[in-house]
């Protein structure tokens, strides 16, 4: 288990080191624009660009300011804004919890919707229980994020009342309240991605000899579906629980615009908006690095669970 | 999907107004505000007094066009990835599927959006950036078929007789994973056009005055109480073209795999 623990976390810090290099070629190389100008204005003069120039280090050599780069990034600083200087970490230390906090409701939405509907249709296989909510799984998967948003907003905020149109509430309670309409926008597509997964994999499971066996011991059907079925089904489902982490943060950037929800998301749009490359690579540093340690954290637990991995 | 095809094709010579035009008299009422479905405007007008139903003929076009060549593009990167990583294995195999893994590691869509952004908005741009990221899936599975195809008996006969790696691998192996491309390919253009109506809707896409669904949502955005078709009809657009796709995959999937049927 140990070797497998330091080759799979070497494996890690490597990827993340990679994901850092490629935001370089993003932020130093790509750009169809020069930062000093960008971080100096339209209107600043050639000498007040040349001093930022310098002071940013972009009039050396690229390797030696990837050098810069990854150092910085690796003690944690990942620059400052363009538009108004202010250190990205701090901007992120902002916005972030407001993602969490969006992106927990999403998966309970995702958990407790789409995991009892998948069971629904696995229990009535064929019947038109089952190929209605397969249908309506594959519309809420064909459907734009923006889309479901804009009608979710139309609804229950416009239409009943029931929640803000957008932006965030005061207070713990009105924090919570004005949550409850983008988690549901971020979380409903990947319920019905959800439903789709737990109805195959029970449908594995259904027929596999230890159900028979949990049937012939005299078990309630209650016990065999829940104890036995779901509990070998929902395995891989939380295993992609922990890949769609990607997923999850692309759609936030989506959701937190409709809603102007102050989250990384919506970071990551305004600046992308304004040419602040440093903010939008914090954001697609810190973004990538959830996925990187999302998929370590699934992988150990699956070795945890599984021996043939760990030895394998 | 071939009437979606269709209106694609023939979208610019079926649109009754041109799709940039604003029409002053008839398209906006007394208050500016855009007028309802008519006798002019069958779908109405925008907030500009445009034709919605022409720039919906027009912007299919976009739609079906990004997600025809980016699809295009990633699936041909990984089908020869996929291919080249299976077939030879070793360090080969090693690279690409960790360059997989990398890649898989950042947030596509927000990867995507920070290329656009940082390479000029506009149709190419989307285009390329869509084709050459979302490879990934194509090379992961067709990877893993060529691995379980490479030891059948046809592919060591095929290396008895003496022909070359090129030869077994695209007249012999690719004949034989034809299937799940075929199915991945349908899907993603799907996935491709969901992504670039995100891009269009984010202001990233092809630049105004040219139609796209996304950018005509993100127009409609400010009038959705108003004039909730503004919104309604180019996403009706979006959703039937994904779900078409979406069920067209399913069903090869179906036809190719009665396995994976349900």
């Amino acid at each position: 288990m140990m070797a497998f623990l330091s080759r799979r976390m070497a494996w890690a810090v490597v990827t993340l080191w990679l994901v850092v290099s490629g935001s370089f070629v993003l932020a130093y190389v790509m750009p169809a624009s020069d930062p000093a100008r960008m971080m100096a204005g339209p209107h600043a003069s050639a000498e007040v660009v040349q001093r930022i120039r310098t002071e940013l280090y972009l009039d050396r050599p690229l390797p030696e300011q990837y050098v810069r780069y990854v150092g910085r990034v690796a003690h944690g600083d990942l620059g400052q804004s363009y538009r108004n200087k202010e250190p990205v970490t701090a901007a992120l230390a902002r916005s972030l919890p407001w993602t969490a906090l969006i992106a927990v409701g999403a998966s309970l939405v995702q958990l407790l919707i789409g995991v009892p509907i998948g069971l629904f249709a696995a229990l009535r296989r064929r019947s038109l229980a089952d190929a209605a909510a397969m249908a309506v799984a594959l519309v809420g998967i064909s459907a734009p994020t923006f889309l479901t948003g804009l009608g979710i907003m139309y609804v229950f905020g416009f239409q009943l009342g029931w929640f803000p149109l957008g932006g965030l509430g005061d207070g713990f309670f009105g924090a919570l309240r004005s949550a409850v309409l983008p988690s549901l926008t971020l979380g409903i597509a990947g319920a019905a991605y959800y439903s789709r997964l737990t109805r195959g994999e029970y449908l594995d499971v259904a027929s596999r000899d230890f159900m028979r066996t949990a049937r012939a011991k005299g078990l309630s059907e209650r016990l065999v579906v829940l104890k036995h079925g779901m509990r070998n089904a929902l395995i891989p489902v939380v295993t992609f629980f922990g890949i769609d982490l990607g997923v999850l943060l692309g759609g936030a950037v989506v959701t937190e615009t409709i809603f102007a929800w102050p989250g990384m998301g919506k970071l990551a749009i305004d600046s992308v908006l304004q040419q602040d490359f440093p903010v939008m690579l914090g954001c697609v540093v810190v973004a990538s690095a959830a996925i990187v340690t999302a998929n370590l954290v699934v992988d150990l637990v699956y070795a945890w669970l599984d021996p043939r991995i760990r030895l394998g | 999907m071939a009437s979606v095809a269709l209106v694609a094709l023939l979208g610019p010579f079926l649109a009754p107004w041109d799709p940039a035009v604003q029409d002053i008299a008839t398209g906006l009422d007394a208050s500016g505000a855009p007028v309802g479905p008519g006798a002019a405007h069958l779908l109405g007008t925008d907030a500009l007094g445009r034709d919605v139903l022409s720039r919906l003929l027009v912007g299919a076009r976009i739609s079906l066009l990004v997600g025809f060549a980016a699809t295009g593009i990633s699936m041909g990167i990984g089908l020869v990835i996929g291919l080249v990583s299976g077939y030879f294995r070793g360090i080969i195999d090693t690279v690409a599927m960790r360059s997989v893994d990398v890649l898989m590691s950042f947030p596509f869509l927000l990867l995507c959006i920070a290329l656009v952004a940082v390479r000029e908005p506009g149709l190419d741009n989307v285009l390329l950036v869509l084709g050459l990221l979302g490879w990934t899936t194509m090379a992961r599975v067709v990877r893993g078929k060529v691995l379980a195809e490479r030891e059948q008996e046809y592919v060591q006969a095929a290396r008895a007789l003496g022909l070359g790696h090129g030869r077994i691998l695209f007249r012999h192996i690719l004949p034989n994973v034809v299937g799940p491309v075929m199915v991945l390919s349908t899907l993603g253009v799907a996935s491709t056009i969901l992504a670039e109506s995100v891009l269009s809707y984010l202001g990233l896409g092809v630049p105004p005055p040219t139609p796209s669904w996304g950018a005509m949502i993100s127009e409609g955005q400010a009038w959705y109480r108003l004039a909730p078709g503004l919104v309604a009809a180019p996403g009706l657009c979006i959703l039937v073209t994904v779900l078409g796709f979406n069920l067209l995959g399913e069903g090869l999937r179906d036809v190719l795999d009665p396995r994976d049927a349900g």
